[in-house]
Parts: C-alpha cells; structure tokens; sequence
C-alpha cells in the first residue's frame, strides 16, 4: 500500500486483516506476553491496553437461563468480552465474525484457553433464545449473557464501558441501542486488558502483532 | 444490430437485451449507471446477518460536476431498508438515522462497516452467502438506481 494511503483519514479495515490480528493477538495473548505498551499501534488506530481495567466481576443469565460469574467461569482464560446487541447490524457482526475467523484458525491448544463472551444489552429484544440463535451463527461455543437493566448496569459498571442506552421508539417501536464497541481482552494471568476498536489500520494490527508475537517467543516470563 | 428481426423473435431478443443488462450488475465490480446522471453504483455486498437484520455496503461515485443527494433506499428482500450510520465516539457506538446523504460531484462516498450502511430490516427470506440482494436507491437528481448486492460470509469478504 503507498505511503499516502497511511494518512488517509477513514481507512477501512478488511475482516481479514482484523481476524488474523486477532488470531495473532490471541496466540500472543494465551501464550503469556509480559507486561508493556503495544508497540507499533497507538491509541487512534491500533489495539490499546486498558489502564486501570482489571477482568470485571459480575452475575449475568447465560443462554440456558443460569447464572453466569463472569469474573469465576472465566478465570484463568483469555478472556474476550463485548457488550452488544441482537439487533445491531454493523459492528456486532464484525467484531463476532473476526474473532470466531481468527479463532477457526487457532491451534486448538490455544482455542481451549479462550472464553468468549457476548452479552446483550437489550433485554426486551435480546432474549436468551435469541442470543443463542446469533451466537450460533459464529460459534456454538460463544457465551452469550444477559439480564435485567439494573444487571447489565452492574455489568458494564464493573467493565468500565460506557453504559447502554436505547433511542426512542420510532412510529413501529423499534430503535437503536448505544453501547460499548470495543471488544475487551484479559490475559489469562488478568496482568492486562486490551481494547479492540473497530477499524484499526492493517498496518498497525500487523505492525502491534508481530511486535506481541516476538516478545511472547523472547520475553515470556518464567 | 444489421440482420432483420423476425416478428417473434423480437420477445426473446428483448429478454436477452434485459439478462445482459441485468447481468452488468451482477458481481463484486459490476456498477450501475442511471441514464442522463453521473451516479454510478459498485461494489455491494451484504454480509450474511446472524439475526433479524442485516447491513448493506457500498460505493457510490458521482462522477458528474454538480452534487447529489441519496434521498431513500429500498429492497424487496426486507421489510424495510432504512439507510443509517454508525458513530463512534471513544468507546462507544451508536448509530443514526440518515434523512439524507450528500454525495458532491465528482466523489466517491463510501457505505462501509463502521460507517454508512443501509439497514436490512426483516428478511423476507433468509439472507445467506451466495445470494443477492436488490437495492433501489433514490437520489434528487439522478432518481432511482439499481444494484444488486452479494450475500457473502458473515463479517464480510474475507
């Protein structure tokens, strides 16, 4: 890609080039990397850490209608987590659709130590069946959580994400939701949690991806 | 076209004319061009959607001086087609409803993910890969214009 295109102001981001960051992330992620800043990215377009963001703690309904401890049942996982809804018809689908392509291609060593989980902010829309249903759609082993308003708020208290809101109705009663968009990361040893936004530049992801894969071969702690 | 056309030739002539007109707006670089405008559409795809409403993606050029507007849009793959934008402020994501779309001469404006989409609400059939999906988008001045749009895998092309 020439040089200009890197300073173009809207850039988009094929799914691909997402999923294999993801991919790559992910690998770095479960093998362990240390501590330090994403080198390479940078907090306009590149993933970030998340200062101050510790794996949350919380009780949601998964999709069989049981109670879910999220900070218990995750612990010791990679940990991906994104507050959605059902209903959203252009960042959700991206977010689930690259990570569950980066995760098809994950040894399964390494796709055993991950945990994924969707939780829908939407309660009057976003039942349990009907989580289970979109979830499905990328992975059958996706987590999918919901609850009450004041339960979600906990939820997305305890996450540090801006907190839902729906829009008003229109004449047919339906409306949009704003919610948290990016996904959020926590290392199996909970030592970090890493911010996906969406449309980061593939030079950044390949640039930040490398940068994790090396230091996860030559600095991995012990 | 030199050779007479016998008189019932002439229906199927006129149906192969519309297959080969249909047919240039087929695939991921087809485009459509409204006669007497300088819109011209390309590169749709609709993502297969995991629930009740899909997104819609593509480039429209306006290739002429003056500007346009995209005023509406339609498919009768859904219910509703609404057209919408995604806004992301820091962490969060919301999106809008678009009245209206302003494309200025001589541009290229992107409905991309993230961005500008067109909102599919209600399939009326199951959207799923290998599909198309016809739109009709509306503009001031060029009028209505025509694009079929590939279903392809969830999340877009890969």
């Amino acid at each position: 890609m020439p040089p200009d295109n890197l300073l173009r102001p809207r850039v988009v981001t094929r799914p691909s080039a997402s999923a294999l960051i993801l991919l790559a992330t992910a690998v770095a992620l479960v093998a362990g990397c240390g501590s330090g800043t994403a080198t390479g990215a940078d907090d306009r377009d590149g993933v970030m850490i998340a200062e101050d963001e510790a794996r949350p703690e919380f009780v949601l309904t998964d999709t069989a209608g049981r109670p879910f401890d999220f900070a218990g049942e995750t612990e010791g996982y990679l940990t991906l987590l994104y507050f959605g809804y059902t209903n959203c018809p252009d960042v959700c689908p991206i977010h689930f659709a690259n990570i569950a392509g980066a995760l098809e291609q994950v040894p399964s060593e390494v796709r055993e130590r991950v945990k994924v989980v969707f939780v829908g902010v939407d309660p009057p829309r976003d039942s349990p069946e009907n989580i289970r249903t979109w979830l499905d759609h990328f992975d059958r082993d996706f987590i999918g959580l919901t609850g009450t308003d004041d339960a979600l708020g906990v939820a997305q208290l305890a996450a540090g994400v801006p907190p839902a809101t729906r829009e008003e109705p229109d004449g047919e009663g339906r409306y949009a939701v704003n919610h948290a968009g990016w996904v959020y990361g926590y290392t199996p040893d909970d030592e970090e949690t890493w911010q996906f936004p969406l449309g980061v530049r593939q030079e950044a992801w390949a640039a930040s991806s490398s940068a994790w894969s090396r230091r996860t071969r030559h600095e991995r702690p012990h | 076209m030199s050779a007479p056309i016998k008189h019932g030739a002439l229906p199927a002539l006129l149906a192969a004319v519309v297959l080969l007109v249909g047919a240039g707006c087929l695939g991921a670089n087809g485009a459509t061009e409204a006669e007497g405008s300088r819109i011209s559409i390309s590169d749709g795809y609709v993502p297969e959607p995991p629930g009740d409403v899909a997104a819609a993606y593509l480039q429209i050029s306006n290739e002429g001086d003056g500007g346009d507007t995209l005023l509406s849009v339609r498919s009768d793959a859904s219910r509703l087609a609404e057209l919408h934008e995604t806004v992301m402020d820091g962490a969060s994501v919301s999106m809008r409803p678009v009245d209206a779309l302003t494309i200025p001469g001589g541009q290229t404006v992107a409905l991309e993910p993230g961005g500008f989409h067109v909102m599919l609400i209600d399939p009326v059939a199951p959207l799923e890969e290998g599909g198309q999906v016809r739109l009709v988008l509306t503009f001031e001045a060029a009028g209505e214009v025509e694009v079929l749009a590939d279903v392809v895998a969830t999340g877009g092309p890969r």
